[in-house]
């Protein structure tokens, strides 16, 4: 029939059908992409990442670059065949244009639809398509280039096309270009990390595929290529960081139904990093292959220390399976048949036998290296140690604080040692010591003489201090760790040594005292505020900064989180509570300033005084928070399992009268 | 059927609040051994919680008909069972956790009374949030509700 594809050119039935079914993606996004915040955002991308790893699978791609941009859109190029363009049998229209426009059937409600690995057919380039506020297609294919446009998946116009420049003649490949549309996915932004993270695994897996990832809102800008195996891809990942042996073990072994391939190495960071892969598809919790090998180094190690004497056996010291994690390091890459999985999505392998077999190859490589080279196995040993001893201090830090009635005795030597071995990386420890927009908070707030003397009280680094400096005259900072007054004392005027129990100043001495976040670790806080006013001049101000809970709500559940953290938590302040406990000191003239704040958890918890089994609680508190929680409490988790949480900062201004 | 007596419905009840426990402390154990990186005890354990969860719910089954209501503490339908936890809250949020608190902070550990002052917080919320929805389920028919429908109807 001449008529047909005139027919189709038109708004008929076929038409309606086709965007019918991209209408369904927009009135019901989180069935095809999981969600609507910012892991549906980074599904768009990884489906087009899959499809042009998928043309690399096929051996006709050797570049893939993913781009984003500063207006929010992302592009995906590769090299590839370039997707067709020759008109549909059915349609008469061009390939590519009912790839982009119709939904594709099979699979696609499957739970695989949202495990997000290469190489399984993801939600197809619709779905990117009808979710994109624009897209743009260029291909570049027989010597030609095609493009055309798109909104909320309707074309502009046909595809257009021209002949490809002379110097461009051989080129082929297809290009992406889409802004996610900001009436499905609000204002989520594209998370560098989160992408960076999947295309590196992507490089990985494909051995000899470039991968290119530039963001363009930072300028960072990277690439991925590794053909030397799981070794390679480890000195990736600890590219950057200082390491305990300068040598990744390198341990394969293959049992015909079963074979893998693992390297590790131990790193100064606190936290760990584990990359396991089972055929390819990264299992992002981890199983058998992962328990496999932690159970073999936790057993290797212990050997090696009880052989060496260098267990306090007094203490039944023993390093476990969790100690071994700290600051660990490891790729694993496991092909075996018909692997278990727990639940659809692949991210924890069952399998006990294979957690045996990797258990039991690690177990006997890695303790005759050990027992081949000396100096390996002591560092490697003294670093774990140095995780077991840690975990006992902390439990151990939770006990030092008590009083009996009100007669009260600290430790401060522990107080001492939490802060003095902080002090190392103070600022990279979290964002919130150095958020500009947080300080200039509290600066703010100061009306003081000009001539003003201030104290920092537990100074820290002295940054807050250093905040207020154009705003008085002298800055003394008084902190309990010599580390930290040595730091401080680059940034205020003078610095001492002493506590906040007992300052080591004449009643009246300063016109404004400063602190921030401070009072929750001490116990019996009424005792350093009355301190505070005491030193205070008549008329002086008091400037102090807290994290405080939402809601009712969220206050046990934040409780949980920051003692675990840092066991010399004493109090999670409710806002009425701490607004009390300043007022109850005798201050007067309350003034209450608010700011959010976004910290990334995972830097929070990267740090000595954090165990590497409360840094996992942690991390579970964030995934399974109650809904009463999430309802109250803003945070985010990702799909790389990262974490940024919004703190409620109450930043305060007191007087003790004139 | 003859009604169980009064120290076989008490035994009941103390086997429902050992059942109940026990979900929770092979959830927590499942998740300690997830950690500890052994895999298999953590699905051990989570498959126990799931069983004795459903044990606890058929202890309930065998209560919810016995029980003396006086106790406000019976399985009956929803009103009765709002109530039932509003006097559970108003006992934790008001007596229960104030006092633990007091107690805690006598003992030297300012850190357990701070996490028992949040959980008495977290018990008053809670408190106003059945309070509220049991006010909807007794608030009877606005007067004359259903005349005005049929008005509206003629």
């Amino acid at each position: 029939m001449p008529d047909e594809p005139l027919l189709a050119e038109a708004y008929d039935a076929s038409s309606i059908v086709v965007f019918s079914g991209l209408e369904a993606v927009r009135r019901t996004p989180a069935m095809y992409i999981g969600s609507t915040d910012v892991d549906g955002l980074h599904h768009l991308v990884f489906e087009l990442l899959d499809n042009a790893v998928d043309e690399a699978e096929a051996g006709h791609c050797t570049e893939v670059s993913v781009v984003l941009r500063t207006d929010g859109s992302c592009l995906v190029a590769d090299d590839g065949r370039g997707i067709p363009v020759d008109p549909h049998p059915e349609t008469g229209r061009p390939a590519a244009e009912v790839v982009l426009t119709t939904l594709h059937a099979g699979g696609k409600f499957s739970g695989d639809a949202y495990s997000r690995s290469a190489g399984l057919h993801g939600v197809g380039l619709s779905c990117v398509n009808a979710l994109s506020e624009w897209l743009r297609l260029e291909v570049w294919r027989g010597g030609a280039r095609y493009w055309q446009e798109y909104r909320r998946g309707e074309p502009d116009a046909g595809l257009a096309t021209e002949p490809v420049a002379a110097q461009d003649g051989g080129r082929r490949g297809t290009a992406l270009a889409f802004r996610p549309d900001p009436l499905i996915f609000g204002d989520a932004e594209f998370s560098a990390p989160a992408i960076a993270t999947r295309l590196e695994e992507a490089a990985f897996l494909h051995p000899g595929l470039t991968v290119r990832f530039t963001d363009e809102r930072t300028g960072r800008h990277e690439e991925y290529r590794f053909t030397g195996g799981v070794r390679a891809f480890l000195e990736h990942l600890n590219r950057e960081v200082s390491t305990v042996h300068a040598d990744p073990v390198v341990i394969a072994a293959d049992a015909g139904e079963a074979s893998f391939e693992l390297a590790f190495q131990w790193t100064e960071r606190y936290t760990e990093e584990i990359r396991a892969f089972v055929n390819g598809v990264h299992t992002e919790l981890g199983g058998a292959h992962v328990d496999g090998l932690r159970a073999a180094l936790a057993a290797t190690v212990n050997q090696y220390a009880a052989d060496q004497g260098m267990l306090d056996v007094r203490i039944g010291e023993q390093i476990t399976t969790v100690d071994i994690l700290e600051g660990l390091t490891a790729i694993v890459s496991l092909r075996m048949d018909s692997p278990r999985y727990d639940g659809q999505t692949k991210k924890r392998l069952q399998n006990p036998e294979v957690g045996r077999f990797v258990q039991d190859v690690v177990e006997k490589e890695f303790a005759s290296l050990l027992g081949a080279d000396d100096g390996l196995a002591r560092r490697v040993t003294a670093r774990a140690l140095e995780a077991t001893r840690a975990r006992i201090a902390a439990r151990m830090a939770g006990r030092t604080a008590r009083y009996q009635r009100r007669e009260l005795s600290i430790d401060y030597t522990v107080y001492q040692r939490q802060f003095g071995i902080r002090s190392r990386n103070w600022h990279e420890s979290c964002s919130w010591l150095t958020d500009d927009g947080l300080l200039a908070r509290h600066a703010a707030m100061a009306d003081v003489p000009a001539d003003a003397r201030m104290l920092d009280v537990c100074c820290g680094s002295g940054v807050v201090g250093a905040a207020f400096k154009d705003k008085v005259g002298e800055s003394i900072g008084l902190d309990l760790t010599p580390e930290m007054v040595e730091i401080a004392s680059t940034r205020l005027d003078r610095v001492d040594q002493g506590t906040v129990y007992d300052l080591p100043y004449p009643d009246a001495s300063f016109d404004l005292v400063v602190t921030r976040e401070v009072l929750h670790l001490l116990p019996q806080p009424e005792r350093p505020l009355s301190e505070i006013f005491r030193v205070l001049k008549p008329g002086g101000q008091f400037i102090v900064g807290q994290i405080v809970p939402y809601a009712d709500e969220d206050a046990y559940w934040m409780y949980r989180i920051f003692k675990k953290k840092q066991p010399l938590l004493n109090h999670m302040f409710s806002e009425p509570e701490f607004r009390e406990l300043l007022l109850g000191a005798g201050f007067t003239g309350l003034v209450k300033e608010e700011y959010r704040l976004w910290e990334s958890i995972d830097l929070w918890i990267d740090t000595h005084e954090t165990t590497p089994a409360a840094r996992r609680e942690i991390q579970q508190l964030y995934y399974d928070a109650p809904k009463e929680v999430r309802d109250v409490h803003p945070f985010e988790v990702l799909a790389d399992g990262s974490i940024r949480d919004q703190w409620r900062w109450c930043v305060y201004s007191l007087r003790k009268a004139a | 059927m003859a009604q169980p007596s009064n120290g076989l419905v008490g035994e009941l009840r103390a086997t429902l609040a050992a059942e109940a426990t026990a979900v929770q402390r092979y959830t927590y154990f499942a998740q300690v051994a997830e950690i500890e990186g052994h895999g298999e005890t953590a699905r051990a354990f989570r498959e126990l919680a799931e069983s004795v969860a459903c044990v606890a719910h058929g202890h309930l089954d065998a209560l919810q008909d016995i029980a003396d209501p006086h106790t406000l503490q019976t399985v009956g339908d929803t009103r009765l069972n709002l109530a039932a936890s509003v006097a559970d809250m108003l006992h934790e949020a008001n007596e229960v956790y104030p006092r633990l608190a007091t107690d805690a902070r006598e003992e030297g550990r300012d850190d357990v009374a701070s996490w028992l002052t949040t959980l008495g917080s977290l018990k008053r919320a809670h408190l106003a949030r059945c309070e509220q929805l049991l006010n909807t389920l007794e608030a009877p028919l606005p007067a004359g509700a259903a005349t005005t429908e049929g008005g509206a109807g003629a």
